[in-house]
């Protein structure tokens, strides 16, 4: 009788038989208050008049004296919160109505008489006395008028401390906290090992320190405030903002593999994007990643992505990378055509003489090349501005004959060497556009970041685009990764709140106000009165995730070593 | 559906009387939208008011998270790509050097017969239902839960 596990398990064998509780079944077993152990499972077991020693760690069983006559939840979850090695106890016992009722009533009429007899000997009426009869009249209106039960309930807490020292100072800081929540914690003094028995997992009650709840501030003290979040399939995005738990998460699993990132400047969005980057590979996705601004590069030199630079220096023949797609003349056509049609407005008769014209170019045996090509469809009207891509200062970005793939489990396209924001999005398109042709007869898990995404909102025929390439991607098994400032570009006047909604996954990051009245306005987001006010107030890296029914308030947290790589 | 233990013949007794022992899992309140809340709250109060001769004991066992905690993940992770091993060294340092918290929640019930029975399958199914996890804890795993409670 000597280990813990032993005791526990004698225990539970021998209370089937004996309807003992712990405290007199240790007491029995051993006749000592000191449990020696004989093998490693626990040292010893020690009890005192105001803790136990178990394993050289002090323990302090307490309960709660007295609640306040309307429990705030909030309250609550801080005091519970407050330490980080606690347990705690609630043993529910509901009683009869009637009895209840009967009860109430008979305390009633003691304490109504107490204070008729102090009435006529002159007396002064007693604060409690009257205080509590208000209590019991509340509490009987509230059982008889808003059919609310009532509850024997007890509530104990065990404190965990390495030291005596430290399991005072734990007592004292909690029981000050709750004297300034108006709850009254006490000690379980000379009943410790009775006090431990009510915190095992056994339904009883040893010590019945209860408290009559209506059933409203029962819900009120109901512990489920959080947990962790473990998936193992996932990756660690970081910490539970409330209550530090850990956060590893599945993003991946869900109806599709969309994910949106919004928030204001430096409110941390690539920064969330790059953690995302980094822990994907861990998952055996591929990741094409649009980089506008030059923004990720470092990122992707480090992790060994294919880095696929667009620039003056290094041009691209869209003609000739298109050429070389195994896929039909008419993707073919249509690739260009949405690309061209992007940098002007084309009546649609010249659009359909267009698209006519480049599917003969396509086919015949002339050179393939952009310049070629707009040599041919220069007789446009609408095709006119042509003539100046390939002759000024953004020719060299039309020259080059370099194919494309997207073999790499990451790939990124640097488009900061491109300086015209117009023709910069019109080639993100093109590119996108190519990947997803690529993309067909998909089996690699795929996900397509876009960062600055806003800008394809602008032109509609690149706005178009994005919607589709979103609506389509699942079929794809791709997911696209939107990162962009204000979820209010993405609205029903032109059709991109799609985006929002085809989203598995949404971080959102520090709104300014104003973006955050729009999205109150238009109800963008299932979000309280609560919410608007944190995320006008979150720190830089830390996010709201809506996640599918679930939200969670996220510290993202980047490990040590990838803070360089994220920081630049 | 079985609810309380698999094993018939071996119920879990205490003070003659058998109890079942769940621990409910995915709960955050605080990652619900007010509605969801609500009707998570109307759900609980409807059950509280059928508890009648049912007991109820909540138990929030609150501890430092360890290395044992994330081990299925890490080695999950390892199968994916053994190469990594710079996320598994972070996330274990991570864990092993800082106290991040580790909260579990169970559920105790006394005593079980069959209209209990019911109440606790629908109470079960009804969790599920708004994606909370109740999985029944059978008498070896309360043995260690109980053990935890000693020492961690």
């Amino acid at each position: 009788m000597n280990n813990l596990l032993k005791i526990l398990n004698n225990y539970f064998l021998d209370l089937e038989k004996t309807g003992e509780n712990i405290a007199s079944f240790v007491a029995k077993k051993t006749k000592s208050k000191t449990i020696i152990n004989q093998n490693n499972l626990f040292e010893s077991l020690e009890i005192r008049s105001r803790y136990l020693i178990v394993n050289d760690t002090y323990h302090r069983i307490l309960f709660f004296s007295r609640f306040p006559a309307v429990i705030n939840p909030e309250h609550i979850y801080r005091l519970i919160n407050s330490l980080s090695r606690l347990d705690l106890a609630i043993h529910i016992n509901k009683w009869d109505r009637s009895e209840a009722i009967r009860r109430i009533k008979l305390r009633r009429s003691v304490l109504e008489s107490d204070s008729n007899m102090r009435a006529i000997k002159g007396k002064k009426s007693d604060e409690y006395v009257n205080k509590e009869l208000l209590h019991l009249e509340t509490m009987l209106g509230r059982i008889i008028n808003n059919n609310e039960d009532v509850f024997r309930t007890s509530i104990y807490l065990s404190l965990k401390a390495d030291s005596e020292v430290h399991l005072i100072n734990k007592d004292r800081e909690l029981k000050e906290f709750a004297t300034g929540l108006d709850f009254e914690i006490n000690t379980c003094s000379f009943q410790q090992l009775e006090g431990f028995n009510c915190i095992l997992p056994m339904a009883d009650d040893a010590l019945t320190h209860t408290h009559d709840l209506l059933t409203s501030n029962l819900l009120s003290i109901l512990p489920f405030h959080y947990r962790e979040h473990i998936e193992e399939t996932g990756i660690f995005l970081g910490f539970n903002k409330i209550g530090g738990g850990i956060f590893i998460k599945d993003l991946l699993k869900g109806a599709n593999m969309n994910i949106t990132i919004f928030g204001s400047s430096g409110s941390g969005k690539s920064v969330t994007a790059k953690i995302l980057i980094l822990r994907f590979l861990l998952q055996r996705i591929r990741m094409v990643i649009f980089d506008p601004e030059g923004e990720y590069i470092n990122l992707c030199r480090e992790i060994n992505a294919k880095v696929f630079t667009i620039s003056e220096q290094e041009g691209l023949d869209i003609v000739v990378l298109i050429d070389s797609l195994k896929c039909s003349t008419n993707l073919k056509v249509e690739m260009i055509s949405n690309f061209l049609f992007s940098l002007t407005k084309v009546p649609l008769k010249e659009a359909l003489l267009i698209s006519k014209e480049l599917k003969k170019f396509l086919k015949s045996q002339v050179d393939h090349t952009f310049k070629a090509l707009v040599g041919v469809l220069v007789k446009f009207e609408s095709m006119h501005f042509l003539k100046s891509l390939v002759s000024g200062s953004t020719a060299p970005l039309f020259i080059g004959n370099r194919r494309l793939d997207i073999n790499d489990r990451v790939v990124c396209f640097d488009l900061s060497g491109i300086y015209s924001e117009n023709l910069k999005t019109s080639i993100v398109m093109l590119i996108a556009n190519i990947v997803d042709s690529l993309l067909k007869d998909n089996k690699v898990q795929t996900l397509i970041f876009i960062d600055e995404a806003h800008k394809l909102l602008v032109n509609e025929q690149i706005r178009n685009f994005y919607i589709n390439l979103v609506k389509t991607a699942r079929k794809r098994k791709a997911g696209v990764v939107s990162i962009t400032q204000n979820p209010e570009d993405m609205n029903e006047e032109n059709g991109s709140r799609i985006i929002i909604s085809q989203a598995e996954h949404i971080f959102l990051l520090k709104h300014s106000t104003a973006s955050l009245n729009y999205i109150k306005r238009y109800q963008l987001f299932d979000l309280n009165e609560a919410d608007y006010n944190n995320i006008a107030k979150l720190d830089k890296g830390c996010a709201l995730l809506l996640s599918a029914r679930e939200r969670f308030y996220l510290d993202i947290f980047p490990f040590e070593r990838e803070r360089s790589l994220i920081f630049t | 559906m079985r609810l309380i233990i698999e094993d018939e013949e071996m119920p879990i007794k205490v003070n003659g009387k058998e109890i079942a022992v769940f621990e409910l899992l995915s709960i955050d309140m605080f990652s619900r939208s007010e509605m969801e809340t609500e009707s998570i709250l109307k759900m609980w109060q409807e059950f509280f008011h059928s508890l009648n001769d049912l007991r109820m004991q909540i138990i929030v066992h609150s501890r430092i998270l360890n290395f044992k905690d994330i081990e299925k993940h890490l080695n999950l992770v390892k199968a994916n790509n053994p190469s990594l091993n710079r996320y598994i060294e972070d996330l274990s340092n991570l864990v092993n050097r800082n106290e991040i918290p580790f909260k579990q929640y169970f559920l105790v019930f006394s005593p079980i017969n069959d209209g209990n029975r019911i109440l606790l399958n629908n109470l079960r199914s009804k969790l599920n239902h708004i994606g909370f996890g109740l999985i029944s804890i059978e008498k070896k795993q309360l043995i260690n839960i109980s053990k935890a409670l000693f020492n961690e």
